[in-house]
């Protein structure tokens, strides 16, 4: 397991791959988040993207603290983007349009010499509207296996008050990292090795969540694999929702599971079921 | 049922009281050996050195014999009943079946002896409708107490010794489960726990646990039936319960209590079935603890799950 997974307090230390799920009460919590991340992304030679609701004018001051923002505008290294000319908010999003976007931008910041994007998404605006969190969510999915994989991290933006727990819950299992999330989202399923991996905790009140997160994120008829080696804990409820759930798939396409912790292996020879 | 009847219908359950090596053996061997003689299958769990005495005592005829130590099997007697099950599932029923074993014997912890004597009670509810299958029961009249005996025949409904046999008057199977579990010592912990506090409630444990010195492999055991126990307790127990951890020579407790009633007595003895749609959380609690006791009734459920200190 490579990627950094599990809870975060800060924007820093994500690694050039990093995906983070960042609730906020105030605007100004993820500023200081984003501004942590884009410490990093400058120190890895990324380019670094601010993307929000906000006029270009205001995130320009928002992100003041990073230093000599001018120089950093000017020579590419840092573009400040808004919502509105990406998106038609309220409405849902395409996730496989959205995630070649993701990549176009990543290979031409790397055409331009960075090593990679950094990008911060301050998402609120753009799940408003209850009949775009599926979308969202599939969106979360792929483009955090896509981004895994091409050398993109990304830190995204949700306010609390804005999303129904439930659908906070969903947006932070499908990150490898959330903050202060563990309640709601106790485990996260996320892409690594052209895979997907699954770690923290789940018990038969998340696994109805974990059901949720896997359907969006291991489509019928697509090969995966699912690695298991960070899974602390997983109870006979969730044993056995997720070996329905791999032999559906085995029926159609297939799913290789990998890095089985010996717990697992002991609940699969006690309840006389594999995965 | 009355032992009349249990004896008619051709599931025989019987203690044999002894006291000493010979007695043991004028009683078992022959036992074994008119099983054999009969075409039965014939099982034998007995303590390691008893079991190697019936072994010599039958010479050749141990070869048509099967032998389980009991403490590999019985170590949590909550796993015998499933073990017979799984035997009966090998045997051709129709030549008879026949078992010698002995959960009770001296060195079993008094919680141990507890569970064995719920054993003992609950083998006849799980094979009351057994019509091949002649079980003995060996006691130790000359190393176990007087109540321990006297728990004998309550839950068997023939007794023998030297003497002879008889129907047991004291035998009786009414609510297994029913009682109370000694008072807990001081716990360490105590946790009233809802639907949004499992994972403090698997954190607690875990840590109490490694306190103890139980790591790796028992502690996620450990973990893991405290949690299926607790989950029971959200699900069908009311919605809540509580935790209460205390260690107590050797051992780390875990007590779960809720409002909730259990009615199957069996409950966690029975491997379950795969389109069963409950029952599954105390039977793993059982395969993976040292001992599970369940006491329940109107007032509410009593769950203790023990772990000894070192393996």
């Amino acid at each position: 397991m490579v990627r950094r997974h599990g809870c975060i307090d800060s924007g820093s230390g994500l690694g050039t791959d990093g995906h983070a799920c960042w609730a906020f009460e105030k605007p100004e919590e993820f500023v200081d988040a984003t501004l942590e991340f884009f410490a990093d992304g400058l120190r890895s030679n990324q380019r670094i993207v601010y993307l929000s609701g906000e006029p270009v004018a205001e995130q320009r001051e928002r992100l003041d603290p990073l230093g000599e923002v001018g120089s950093l505008l000017d020579d590419g290294t840092l573009h400040l983007l808004e919502l509105k000319d990406f998106y038609d908010l309220g409405q849902p999003v395409d996730p496989v349009a959205q995630v070649k976007l993701f990549a176009a931008a990543t290979e031409a910041a790397r055409a331009d010499g960075f090593t990679g994007l950094c990008l911060a998404t301050q998402s609120t605006e753009m799940v408003v509207e209850p009949r775009t969190w599926a979308a969202h969510l599939r969106l979360e999915s792929r483009a955090d296996q896509v981004a895994s994989a091409m050398g993109m991290s990304a830190l995204c933006g949700y306010q609390r008050d804005t999303l129904p727990e439930t659908v906070l819950g969903d947006l932070a299992a499908l990150h490898p990292t959330a903050n202060a999330l563990a309640e709601a989202a106790p485990f996260h399923l996320f892409g690594e090795a052209g895979g997907l991996a699954l770690c923290g905790e789940v018990d038969r009140f998340s696994t109805p969540a974990l059901m949720r997160a896997l359907t969006l994120a291991q489509a019928a008829g697509e090969p995966t694999s699912l690695d298991l080696g960070a899974l602390r804990f997983i109870d006979h409820h969730a044993f056995e929702a997720l070996a329905s759930h791999t032999h559906r798939l085995a029926a159609d396409g297939g799913c290789i599971v990998r890095n089985r912790p010996a717990h697992v292996d002991r609940l699969a020879g006690l309840l006389g079921l594999e995965l | 049922m009355n032992p009349e009847a249990l004896q008619a219908k051709g599931f025989r359950h019987e203690a044999f009281f002894y006291s000493g090596e010979d007695e043991f053996l004028a009683g078992t061997v022959p036992f074994v050996e008119e099983g054999v003689r009969a075409g039965e299958t014939v099982l034998v769990v007995l303590p390691e050195q008893r079991m190697q005495l019936v072994r010599e005592a039958l010479g050749s005829t141990a070869e048509a014999v099967e032998f389980w130590p009991m403490a590999n099997v019985g170590r949590n007697p909550a796993r015998l009943i499933p073990a017979w099950r799984d035997f009966l599932r090998t045997c051709d029923l129709g030549q008879g079946v026949r078992g010698l074993g002995e959960p009770i014997s001296a060195g079993r912890s008094a919680a141990e002896v507890e569970e064995c004597e719920l054993h003992e009670r609950l083998f006849n509810l799980a094979f009351a409708k057994e019509r091949t299958l002649t079980v003995m029961c060996p006691y130790d009249a000359g190393e176990l107490g007087d109540e321990i005996l006297r728990g004998a025949e309550r839950s068997h409904p023939v007794c023998a010794s030297s003497h002879g046999r008889s129907i047991s008057s004291r035998y009786s199977l009414d609510s297994p489960l029913s009682g109370e579990l000694s008072q807990p010592g001081r716990p360490a912990v105590t946790f009233e726990f809802g639907r949004a506090d499992l994972a403090m409630v698997r954190h607690l444990v875990s840590q109490c646990a490694r306190f103890a010195g139980i790591e790796t492999r028992r502690n996620e055991d450990l973990v893991l039936a405290v949690c299926e126990v607790a989950t029971n307790s959200i699900q069908h127990g009311g919605g809540k319960g509580r935790l209460d951890i205390w260690d107590d020579e050797g051992e780390l407790i875990c007590a779960i209590r809720d409002a909730g009633t259990i009615h199957n007595p069996l409950v966690g003895c029975e491997r379950p079935r795969p389109e069963q749609e409950h029952g599954r959380g105390l039977w793993l609690a059982n395969q993976l603890c040292d001992l599970v006791q369940i006491r329940s009734g109107e007032a509410g459920t009593d769950i203790r799950l023990r772990m000894r200190f070192e393996d």
